[in-house]
Formats: structure tokens, sequence, C-alpha cells
């Protein structure tokens, strides 16, 4: 058995096309990508785009608040949280590279960009361990500063502590839980189908 | 007005589209898919042709690009797990089947990567071209062509004595 014959008879049945004209190529190659890491990258760069509506938001915040200084240390810690993970963010969206060059090893360039994706979900993750309970903190204290009520004396009050303390205990997780929710819903099926590629390439090896 | 770059890459697309739609074949039975594929092979052959230096066929080229591009893909739906639409229409019973049909459906039974040496290989490409197109080393894919051949030599043979 001649596998070679074989496979020209394959070619002329199997492969046969319609070529393309020039326009058609013209159109494709202006089109954006529809891969995997691309679609990521595109998500990413939503996320940024809401930390910076966040940080504008609450920048408008200082100048609607602009009677009330007291009010400016708690705007200004929301608005550094939000620009310490805008900018770890904005450096790992810089990270991922889409662009397949053909001399590079695919693989190593899909498990980097799985890593880059991964991790930053896992810092965003572990930067609401702290991000939480201080905004959840901060949204307390602010109807109180902006009243002008002494802080000492308002958290020497055991019932609100205490009021505090099971309004962090539910709302932290409940707040993790959302925050995973989204990040499957934006990134996993994505996730899921870089995963599948990659386990296809590895058997490479 | 296209510039001369993108007159280029059109002329070479065209002379060598054929290695696309190959891949695509091989690789994608949806046809909503297949449309898609098309176009991602032709941006990510565009967005890298200021890196090809020649130094190597643009055929051999465009055919790693198409390769990397399909690992890469984000298929819309799941590949048909029963035979390929293509292949379905030429089904027939063992015995009516040709030798080089039953050849495409075995090819296209192989998983990504088989499918990719086999394919390379019967395209005439040697073992050092298609160990650097795959990232592979140059003894691991004569190993495994070997491997593949010999197993649908067996897997063919089986089908035409069980015709007979």
């Amino acid at each position: 058995m001649d596998l070679y014959k074989e496979w020209e008879k394959i070619q002329k049945d199997q492969f046969t096309y319609n070529s393309s004209s020039k326009n058609e190529i013209m159109e494709a190659i202006s089109k954006s990508s529809s891969s995997v890491v691309n679609e990521l990258k595109k998500r990413l760069g939503y996320k940024l785009l809401w930390i910076v509506f966040f940080i504008l938001l609450f920048s408008g915040g200082l100048i609607w608040a602009n009677d009330r200084p007291q009010l400016f240390p708690l705007l200004l810690i929301i608005i550094g949280f939000y620009l310490l993970g805008g900018i770890v963010l904005y450096r790992q969206y810089l990270k991922l590279k889409p662009q397949i060059e053909p001399q590079n090893n695919a693989l190593q360039s899909m498990k980097e960009n799985q890593q880059i994706i991964k991790s930053t979900l896992l810092y965003e993750r572990n930067a609401g361990f702290i991000a939480f309970p201080i905004a959840i903190l901060i949204g307390v204290m602010i109807p109180f500063v902006y009243r002008g009520d002494n802080l000492l004396e308002v958290f020497s009050n055991p019932s609100l502590l205490i009021g505090l303390l099971v309004f962090v205990i539910i709302l932290v997780p409940a707040m993790f839980w959302l925050g995973n929710k989204m990040n499957d819903i934006a990134f996993g099926d994505y996730l899921r189908q870089l995963e599948s590629n990659i386990n296809d390439m590895e058997a490479l090896d | 007005m296209a510039s001369s770059s993108e007159d280029d890459f059109t002329t070479l697309v065209q002379q060598n589209e054929g290695i696309i739609h190959k891949v695509i074949n091989l690789y994608i039975d949806n046809k909503e898919d297949q449309k898609d594929l098309f176009q991602e092979i032709l941006l990510q052959a565009w967005k890298s042709f200021s890196s090809f230096q020649a130094q190597s066929a643009f055929s051999t080229w465009l055919y790693r690009v198409a390769l990397n591009t399909v690992f890469n893909f984000r298929k819309k739906q799941k590949t048909i797990a029963a035979l390929p639409e293509k292949a379905a229409a030429i089904v027939k019973s063992t015995v009516e089947q040709q030798t080089h049909e039953q050849l495409y459906l075995e090819i296209k039974k192989l998983n990504p990567v088989d499918k990719a040496l086999i394919t390379l290989h019967l395209d005439g490409y040697k073992n050092m071209e298609i160990a650097e197109m795959l990232g592979m080393s140059k003894s691991n894919v004569g190993v495994k062509i070997h491997r593949i051949k010999n197993a649908i030599i067996q897997q063919l043979k089986s089908k035409s004595y069980g015709s007979v």
C-alpha cells in the first residue's frame, strides 16, 4: 500500500477550494483576531476600563466633597487601592501576547499567556483579602465622617463594632463569591479552551 | 490602495492558499468555524509577515502559521465526535470505500498532533523540517511518524480483510 499515492488522491478529492480574491484576503486581515488569547486580553482590558471608571468616580467624589476635607483621606485610600490594582493589572495586560510568532515555541507562548491570566486573577483574589474588609470599613465610616462625628467615639460603641464585624463576616465571602463568579463568566470559557489547546499541544512531548 | 507589502502578501497567499484549506479541512468540521479559522490564519500570517525572512519557503512558513493558529483556535462548536461532514458524505460500506477515502478517515480520527505529523510527512517535508515546525526533536518525529504509519496501515489492512 502506497500511502503517498493515496494521499495524492485525497488532496484532489478532499481539499478542493475556491481561490480567494485579493479583496477577500485584505478584508480578512483587516478584522480583529478571534483567538483565545486575544479574547482573554480583551476581557482584561475591560477590567482595566472598570478600574479607570472607579478611579474617576472617586476622584469626582473628592471634588464633590471639597467642603468636607475630612473625607479626603478615606477617598484617597480607595483611589490608592484602585490605582495600585490598575498598575498591576496594566503590567499583566501588556505581558499578554496574542500574536503567534511562527519562529517561537507555540506551546510555550500559550502556557505563558495562561500563566499571566491565572496569576492576574489570583492577584485580584488575594488583593480582595485586604481590599474588601477595608472597603467595607470605609463604607461604614463615610457617613459618620461626612456628618463630622468623632470616629473614636463612634467606634467605641460595642454594638456598632459587633454589627460591623458581622457585616464583614457576611459580606466579604459574598464579595469573594461574586468576584469569582464574574471572573468565571468573563474568563472561564476562554481559559478552559486555552487549557484544552495546551493539552493538545503537550502531546507533542 | 494596497501597499507593496500587502500586494506581496496577497500574491503569496493566493499561490499557497491550498495549504490553509488543507489544514482547516483536516482539523475543523464545522463550516462556521472553518470560515473563522480561515480568517484567523490569514490575520496571524499577516501580523507575522514582517518577520518572514525567506529562510524557508513561504509554503513551509504558512503551514507553520496555520498549524499554530489551529492549536490556538477557539472553536465555537465542539468538534463533532462522529464522522466529519465531508467524510460522512462519502461514507459507504467498507467494501465500497476506496483506500484513499479510508486513509482520509483514519487521518481525521488522529489526535491533533499526530494529524500534523502524518500530513506534513505525506506532504513531503523532511523530519528535520517537521521537527522545527512543531517544536519537537528530529528523532521524536521519526519515531512517532513510523508508529502512526504502522497503525494506519494496520487499520486499513484490517478493514480490507474484514470486507472480504
